[in-house]
């Protein structure tokens, strides 16, 4: 009986070997759509500033696949993401190659960004942006991005309307998102000194930081509400409030945070800088600067923002 | 049975080496991908070869709660643009009415072929935008699709399923010879002549079965079903106007005929069933005590308090319409008037105030488009609160930030209404019409 059972075992295995040694053709068509996509100027606009010098890709079509199927989203204007294209390239990218270089942010950079126009809304709140694994930095409320910055013009009803440039809009909805997820990559790449993880301990809070007000965080020895969910969040928030607060804005944040707060954000600053000086030979006073600097010269390119 | 056991398990390789065997048959003659590819080109094709473009009741919301609306769209030949019109609102006949967008479409295979509408469509995209405060309000909007799966393409009509929202729209060819003109001036007629009537009843008749019907805010009208033994449990359908009359989302339930595509006769005033088979019509009225359009028209005298805070009388005043109509219940303009420009004015003039009618909303007085005025600049919409027919006046939250408000009136009769003003406004005209302040008109 067992010798017949171990006949029967080899019998089928040589048939699964001999079924198994048919050759399958390849299908030659691909599952992707290769169908060549017209392009407008202002893709073009995108594949000079930013797909060619930095491997780049700034997508601002609806595509439901890479979106949060979870809720109802919608794309852009094109005049949004126009202005909002020339706004990361003048706030951010322009700003990185002028203090680490071009080789620096082809290396690091998020290689997408992904623009949608409205907010995620979620039982109360609102999501401005989201990163996934330092590839690609969605930003949300891309059609709010007029509300913000907008040129000269002549309202429907005839009045005239003067240039607006709301560098706190500008920040709290777009570009503090930017330097937050970019952040994360590079804290992702080399990790930071563990010293900064203990400043705060014990008072980190994952799934409540959003009831702590602002001074109520500061208090804490965070630089913002969101800061106190975690300390990988706590350090690229220092980071991103450093570059993206005024200096009269960040002074008032340390007055808010009183001695103990302030002695906390202060302590984590210097980790940061220090880190960002030796494992990155980046001057975060320096890339600061610069980016004051940007802000001020926004007039020059407001009048044609919203076209190419 | 040793035997026996021996002669089964001898079967069994014979039934392995057959299933292991790569002679089968494939279900399908070319690859899921070569499939969905084809299927993907044929849809392309057949969407851009319609000569005319399509027509189509888009229906937000998963339980169309806010009716449908009408689209015209046309795909074309650069297989990545699409224009889509409808009618501009507030509706007027051509060449107003018309209003076009033209954004991109892609098509991809997901959960079938999807058609997906993936840039800013100024007619489509702010019905699925979550920041509108349409709708359920800020986070939700209209709750639209943007992405739809074909489920099936002919020619001259094509079926679609609302990713998100799982509502089923027909996209039908239009037919060659029939310019879009005509066909968004025939919707805007509907909408004007039916829509913007604002009847408050309608009867429902198919065959001997005659019942009630009651229309929400949106086109959306409920009715009993026969056979249905509470009155209170009544069953709600989304419609949509169409060039030549109204189009439920899907037959009406309880009959066994379709009963779904109605024809309105301006005449008779009456919506027919044109479904094969079955008679069936709408009727719609208005209740005894509905305010009617020309209930406004005619001569006006406004008593207000003046810069100096005395009590001041204008009259002379006359209400007319603009064009010159028939007075019957349309969304339409009106102008107010003559007054004489003062404070604000480069050169004081005769001026009439133009007053977009709309029974549901109020009146609203829209400074830019004063007659007979000579300046330029123009303030914040004012708006006139017609009087409820119980005496009270409407309380409307206008987009001018005036406040909401409910203002007890004496008069019930539609003779006197109240004109309210915008002094938050900086420009010319409001600041001259401040003096017009707590404007109450009546008729001489």
């Amino acid at each position: 009986m067992k010798r017949t059972i171990l006949y029967l075992f080899l019998l089928a295995c040589g048939s699964f070997t001999l079924g198994s040694c048919s050759t399958d053709k390849l299908d030659g068509v691909s599952v992707f759509d290769e169908a060549p996509k017209a392009k407008t100027t202002f893709d073009m606009w995108l594949e000079q500033n930013y797909t060619i010098p930095y491997n780049i890709e700034f997508t601002y079509r609806w595509n439901l696949m890479t979106s949060d199927v979870t809720h109802n989203l919608i794309p852009p204007t094109e005049e949004n993401a126009i202005a909002l294209a020339k706004l990361v390239k003048f706030l951010w990218i322009d700003v990185y190659e002028e203090v680490c270089g071009t080789t620096f942010l082809r290396n690091y950079s998020p290689k997408q960004f992904q623009v949608i126009g409205c907010a995620v809304y979620d039982e109360g709140t609102i999501k401005l942006g989201t990163a996934e694994g330092g590839q690609k930095i969605t930003l949300y409320v891309g059609n709010w991005l007029n509300r913000y910055i907008y040129p000269a013009h002549v309202n429907d009803l005839g009045v005239q309307i003067p240039d607006l440039i709301n560098v706190d809009g500008l920040n709290n909805y777009f570009f503090k998102t930017i330097h937050h997820e970019f952040a994360h990559i590079l804290q992702q790449t080399i990790s930071p000194d563990p010293k900064f993880d203990l400043i705060s301990v014990g008072t980190y809070a994952p799934s409540s930081w959003f009831n702590r007000s602002e001074s109520e965080a500061a208090q804490l020895g965070f630089v913002s509400p969101y800061a106190g969910s975690a300390a990988v969040d706590d350090f690229v928030e220092v980071i991103a409030c450093y570059l993206t607060m005024s200096v009269a804005q960040w002074n008032q944040k340390l007055s808010s945070a009183g001695t103990s707060g302030a002695a906390k954000i202060n302590q984590k600053l210097t980790i940061v800088k220090d880190y960002l000086q030796t494992k990155w030979n980046l001057d975060l006073d320096s890339l600061r600067a610069t980016l004051a600097r940007r802000y001020t010269e926004l007039p020059l390119i407001l009048p044609n923002l919203y076209q190419i | 049975m040793k035997k026996l056991i021996r002669y089964i398990l001898s079967l069994i390789p014979a039934i392995v080496v057959c299933s292991c065997s790569p002679q089968t048959d494939e279900l399908f003659d070319k690859s899921a991908a070569t499939r969905m590819n084809d299927f993907l080109a044929n849809y392309r094709d057949i969407l851009m070869a319609a000569p005319n473009g399509w027509e189509m009741a888009y229906y937000p919301e998963e339980s169309q709660i806010y009716g449908g609306v009408t689209f015209l769209l046309r795909f074309h030949q650069d297989t990545t643009h699409v224009t889509v019109a409808t009618v501009k609102y507030p509706t007027t006949v051509s060449p107003t009415s018309y209003w076009e967008s033209t954004s991109t479409f892609h098509l991809s295979g997901m959960e079938g072929p999807v058609l997906t509408f993936d840039s800013y469509n100024d007619i489509i995209t702010p019905y699925a935008d979550p920041d509108s405060d349409a709708g359920r309000g800020v986070g939700y909007g209209y709750e639209g699709d943007i992405d739809f799966v074909i489920m099936e393409a002919t020619a001259t009509r094509i079926k679609l399923k609302g990713v998100k929202t799982h509502n089923r729209l027909v996209m039908t060819a239009i037919p060659a010879g029939s310019t879009w003109t005509e066909r968004i001036d025939s919707l805007a007629n509907i909408i004007a002549d039916l829509g913007d009537a604002l009847y408050t009843n309608y009867s429902l008749s198919v065959g001997n079965y005659t019942t009630d019907m009651v229309e929400g805010s949106f086109p959306v009208l409920a009715y009993v079903q026969p056979g249905e033994a509470d009155p209170e449990n009544m069953t709600d359908m989304a419609y949509a106007y169409t060039p030549t009359g109204i189009s439920f989302y899907e037959p009406l339930k309880g009959f066994d005929k379709t009963v779904q595509h109605f024809d309105w006769d301006p005449a008779a005033r009456v919506l027919t069933c044109t479904d094969p088979g079955v008679t069936a019509t709408i009727t719609p009225s208005h209740s005894a005590d509905f305010i009617h359009y020309n209930d406004y028209l005619g001569s006006w005298k406004m008593a207000y308090i003046n810069y100096s805070g005395n009590a001041a009388t204008l009259n002379g005043l006359t209400m007319r319409e603009v064009p010159p109509g028939d007075g019957v219940g349309k969304f339409q303009y009106m102008e107010l008037g003559p007054f004489s420009g003062t404070t604000g004015f480069s050169t004081p003039t005769q001026f009439y105030v133009q007053i977009v009618y709309n029974k549901l909303e109020g009146l609203s007085i829209v400074p830019h488009y004063i007659s007979g005025a000579t300046h330029t600049t123009s303030g914040a919409p004012l708006i006139i609160y017609p009087l409820h027919p119980s005496g009270y006046l409407r309380a409307v939250t206008t987009d001018a930030g005036l406040p909401s408000m409910t203002v007890e009136f004496g008069d019930a009769s539609a003779d006197s209404f109240v004109v309210l003003y915008n002094d938050g406004g900086t420009a010319a005209l409001v600041s001259s019409l401040y003096w017009w302040e707590s404007p109450v008109l009546t008729r001489p």
